[in-house]
């Protein structure tokens, strides 16, 4: 009989996590109750419609927002949302973000961008390292207005692996982009997550997009309805829609 | 964090234009403080030097004539530690191709060596020798404005007896400090100087060997100094004493310690305004320009930067714009210090004034201005770091606008769609829109203010001299004269009429207090002397009682109906009961008028003229002094046609600089303000700009209501500043330099002066609008809604 393989321990870890905002409506629940295990090197694509609860599920992740219940724990420590000291830590050292309006800031070129990030990081890779990683060697002193939407979002991309992060997360990251700039995006993310071997969470709009993924949640009213897991991950070139 | 400090410099660079107005903004603030403070400091400190330097005497006392021994006594007096007795008189000068009168007052030096008591500052040459009677040596100031030099010969007429004497040296005193002639406003240089000669050669001119009629005092230190007084004027009574006076009463003294005292409210009220005012309206600026950094500031704490390096980054921001506004100011604070005091030079005559910095204001206006700035960037820094990040990345919710006062009073269904933005707006964010009201109102009341003491003084000068002081010229005579003297002057050529002036040297009396004063006999019915009542009608002389001014009336405490004791302190020295009749308003000097007659009953004095006014013909004010020149019962000439015009000139050319100064700072305020705030406006509302555009507004419509919001609050600020430049105005001639027995501004502020600060404003705003105006003509509808979706 073979040995039961051993599951690793999980990165980050959910478990009966909410999410209400107030309002004069009446109470809005973002997150119910989800529970959740992200391993190392694993891609995860989160689906769903709007208001489904897949940004708040990633600002918790990354410590971007507090969550009303539950716990979230990394490497099996439970982050504590109520030390800012700690989930600041938390951020600056294991978190990498890339967003759906890129929010570079304008007055630094593409290399100063990723720089702001590694600046504050304990093992920072260099800064033309990760621009070459997303193949932006050329354009690393270019200001963002003078880049495409797809270079600002790999400049992005850049800042986010910059400081080596354990877990990368990435709203929308292809929501502002066309199809063939949005490819080229998610190409680069894929590659870095193979060559660096992080946790990578991305969420979208774009079901098509799960086809990159190694396991695929489905988000519906603030909790995870439905799980797909992918042994065969797709390039994202060959992703279509 | 090196990429956060090129984004400092970059953000800096970048925003250059709104960062330096407001740099700009506090460096004027930081400037009127640190060159008003500055400059009194320099002046109060030079005062206290010179004084100190020259053994300026604690008290004075002229006398007729009194024996020398008389002075051992004093001497004597509990109190006084040290007596110089001198000799005093007045001259009139008679230099060459020079038609004006002329006049300068002689002292007397000790014959051996220095004054030990009112030394005087040797500027150039040398002491007189005692072995040369006819050495002097001339005030320079004095000297400079006649273009008298070492070696030159003075020729002058004392007591009807034509002298001269050779000018060894020039000197300044610390009793000259203010120089002007008697019955003189302002220091006239080229009209009025003073001589000092060898003891000896005066008295021998005068005619008082062994004699002396002036003295001056200086007390033991703890001294009490009415007391002393007191005994002064006891010993002196005999010898025609005209009653002691104390340091604060010296007319040179009174006049700079009264300026400096003027200097310093509007050194202590005036840059503290305009800081504090600057400061508010950086704190909201600054304030403003953070939030519109918010996304910034959410990526940077999404990227791990701690809330203390994120607000070390803003504080670094405003922290530089507080720097460069401190140099700045700091800079022009000594440029206008130095331009200050060099300003005042003329007027005080200490030596070795030279501007020095104040560090204790330097220090306050550079803390005041850092701190608006720092706290001006923190609030909004703290605000945006207290959201979660995740919160703060999303575009800020729409704000409400459902509370609004504007709304709930219904007021703003009376505007058109368009218009209603521009209410809600301002109505929504009540501490800015009330940071630009009080700033455009502070511009307008800093003009107001400026052009107020303008008009004051020159409606004061109109009161005192047209409507008040009529005549043309007035004579004094060498000695007190009967009435067979009016007849020689009335023979004068070009002159029309003649009134005698009788002044007596006189203490009013009333209950504890008492002031020392000259009551002037005029004529009834004399329209060279005209006393006017509060609305500036004339009043009559009274035929009994006593016609007081205002301020010597407050002084004494007294109203109409009231009666005072009258001392004389020159003549048979009686005492007499006068009740005071009426009350007149005068603006400068504490005068008291009675009617010749009254004025003999009471004391006893028979009729003598002292001297005489004139009404002129034309020509004559040219010709007169000449005339008189072969006069030798008349000792002095004062045309008032030219120390008018002098007057003007001096005061024109002073306040009208201040007035451009005033508002060249107020329109720099007030755009400072409006540019910022166009500026943030434009960038906070470009999306709302745009969608009308989207929605078929036109461009012009576009513009009209970010002109709409600039111009509402300019309206706004107008009033508010009329009547906080009324208020700064009546606080400033209630306070003491600008309301004291010696002087008084009125409080006038003239339609002419509103529309000015309104100008001023008009002009500022205009600007403002403009540079919104070019901001928006660039914008590109599409863009802006892509951008920001």
């Amino acid at each position: 009989m073979a040995a039961p393989e051993e599951t690793p321990p999980p990165v980050l870890s959910l478990r009966g996590v909410g999410k209400t905002y107030p309002s004069p409506g009446g109470d809005v629940h973002a997150l119910r109750a989800v529970d959740l295990d992200l391993f190392a090197g694993e891609l995860v694509v989160m689906l769903g419609p709007s208001g489904s609860g897949k940004s708040t599920l990633l600002h918790v992740l990354g410590g971007l927002d507090a969550p009303s219940r539950g716990i979230v724990r990394f490497r099996g420590r439970e982050l504590s949302f109520a030390d800012a000291g700690r989930i600041t830590a938390y951020r600056r050292t294991q978190v990498g973000f890339v967003f759906q309006f890129y929010h570079l800031i304008p007055s630094l070129t593409a290399r100063e961008n990723v720089a702001l990030a590694a600046d504050v990081a304990k093992a920072p890779m260099a800064a033309d390292e990760a621009l070459a990683l997303v193949g932006l060697t050329p354009r690393a002193d270019h200001f963002p207005a003078q880049l495409s939407g797809g270079e600002q979002q790999r400049v992005a991309i850049a800042r986010a692996i910059v400081k080596r992060p354990a877990v990368l997360l990435c709203d929308e990251p292809t929501g502002a982009l066309d199809a063939a700039t949005g490819r080229t995006v998610l190409q680069a993310l894929q590659r870095i997550h193979r060559q660096l071997g992080i946790v990578t969470v991305l969420i979208t709009h774009n079901a098509a997009i799960g086809a990159m993924a190694d396991r695929v949640l489905h988000l519906h009213d603030g909790a995870i309805a439905r799980e797909l897991r992918n042994t065969t991950p797709a390039d994202p070139a060959t992703i279509g829609w | 964090m090196r990429a956060l400090a090129t984004k400092l410099r970059r953000d800096l660079r970048q925003g250059w234009l709104q960062y330096l107005s407001i740099a700009l903004l506090l460096a004027l603030g930081i400037a009127l403080q640190v060159g008003m403070h500055s400059t009194m400091a320099t002046l109060a400190d030079a005062q206290a030097r010179y004084y100190a330097a020259t053994r300026f005497a604690d008290a004075w006392c002229s006398l007729v004539r009194a024996p020398l021994p008389v002075a051992d006594r004093l001497r004597a007096v509990d109190g006084v530690a040290h007596v110089a007795t001198r000799l005093v008189d007045l001259a009139r000068l008679d230099l060459p191709g020079v038609a004006e009168a002329v006049q300068a007052r002689l002292v007397s030096l000790p014959q051996h060596g220095r004054p030990a008591i009112d030394d005087l500052r040797l500027v150039r040459g040398r002491w007189p020798d005692p072995e040369h009677d006819d050495e002097a040596l001339l005030l320079d100031t004095f000297a400079a404005a006649r273009a008298l030099a070492l070696g030159d010969v003075v020729r002058m007429i004392v007591r009807g007896r034509a002298c001269a004497v050779t000018v060894v040296g020039l000197a300044r005193s610390p009793e000259y400090v203010y120089v002007a002639a008697p019955g003189g406003l302002f220091p006239d240089d080229r009209r009025f100087g003073v001589a000092w000669l060898r003891e000896r050669a005066l008295a021998a001119w005068t005619g008082r060997t062994g004699a002396f009629d002036d003295v001056a005092l200086r007390f033991s230190p703890g001294a009490d100094e009415r007391a002393v007084l007191a005994a002064v004027d006891t010993v002196l009574a005999p010898y025609g004493g005209m009653g002691s006076y104390a340091r604060k009463d010296h007319p040179s003294h009174f006049f700079v310690a009264n300026e400096l005292l003027q200097l310093r409210t509007f050194a202590t009220f005036v840059p503290l305004a305009f800081l504090l005012a600057a400061a508010f309206l950086v704190h909201v600026v600054l304030g403003r320009l953070v939030l519109t950094q918010r996304g910034a500031i959410a990526v940077l704490k999404a990227l791990g930067y701690r809330d203390g390096e994120i607000a070390r980054h803003y504080l670094a921001l405003a922290g530089l714009v507080a720097l460069s506004g401190a140099v700045l100011g700091l800079l022009g604070g000594a440029w206008l210090g130095d331009a200050l005091t060099g300003a005042y030079a003329p007027y005080y005559r200490f030596p070795d004034l030279a501007w020095s910095p104040a560090a204790g204001p330097t220090a306050l206006a550079v803390a005041v201005a850092t701190a608006a700035a720092l706290l001006g960037a923190l609030g909004p820094v703290r605000s945006v770091l207290r959201l979660p990040p995740a919160e703060a990345l999303r575009p800020p919710a729409p704000p409400s606008f459902r509370d609004s006062l504007l709304d709930r009073s219904g007021l703003v269904r009376l505007l058109p769609t368009r218009a209603r933005t521009v209410a809600r707006e301002l109505a929504r964010r009540p501490l800015r829109t009330g940071g630009t009201v009080l700033g455009a109102a502070f511009a307008v009341a800093l003009v107001v203010f400026g052009s107020f003491a303008y008009d004051a003084v020159m409606h004061l000068l109109h009161v005192q001299f047209s409507l008040s002081y009529r005549a043309d010229a007035q004579l004094r005579f060498v000695e007190a004269r009967g009435d067979e003297a009016l007849g020689s002057v009335r023979a004068l050529p070009g002159v029309q009429a003649a009134t005698p002036l009788q002044a007596a040297a006189v203490r009013l009396v009333a209950g504890p207090r008492s002031r020392r004063t000259a009551i002037l006999a005029v004529p009834m019915g004399s329209d060279m002397l005209v006393a006017r009542d509060a609305d500036l009608r004339p009043i009559a002389v009274p035929a009994e009682g006593l016609l007081l001014a205002r301020s010597l009336a407050d002084a004494l405490g007294v109203r109409a109906g009231d009666e005072v004791r009258v001392e004389d302190l020159g003549g048979a020295r009686r005492t007499g009961v006068a009740t005071v009749a009426r009350i007149a308003t005068t603006y400068v000097g504490a005068s008291a008028w009675m009617a010749p007659d009254a004025l003999r009953r009471l004391l006893g004095r028979p009729a003598a003229a002292e001297g005489a006014l004139l009404t002129l013909d034309d020509d004559a004010a040219r010709t007169l002094p000449g005339a008189c020149r072969d006069a030798p019962q008349v000792a002095a000439v004062d045309v008032a046609g030219s120390s008018l015009r002098t007057l003007r000139d001096h005061v024109q050319s002073n306040l009208f600089r201040s007035l451009a100064f005033t508002v060249g700072f107020a329109l720099a305020l007030a755009l400072g303000v409006l540019f910022n705030v166009v500026r943030i406006a434009v960038a906070e509302r470009l999306r709302d700009f745009a969608t009308l555009r989207m929605l078929g507004c036109r461009d012009g419509e576009v513009r009209a209501l970010l002109v709409g919001e600039v111009a509402f609050t300019a309206l706004l600020g107008a009033p508010l500043g009329l009547w906080l430049g009324q208020r700064s105005a009546a606080l400033l001639t209630s306070s003491r330099g600008f309301a004291n027995e010696q002087f008084r501004l009125p409080l006038l502020v003239t339609p002419r002066t509103q529309a000015l600060a309104l100008l001023a404003l008009a002009v500022a705003t205009l600007l403002a609008t403009w540079a919104g105006w070019r901001r928006c003509r660039r914008l590109d509808p599409l863009a802006v809604l892509k951008a920001q979706d």
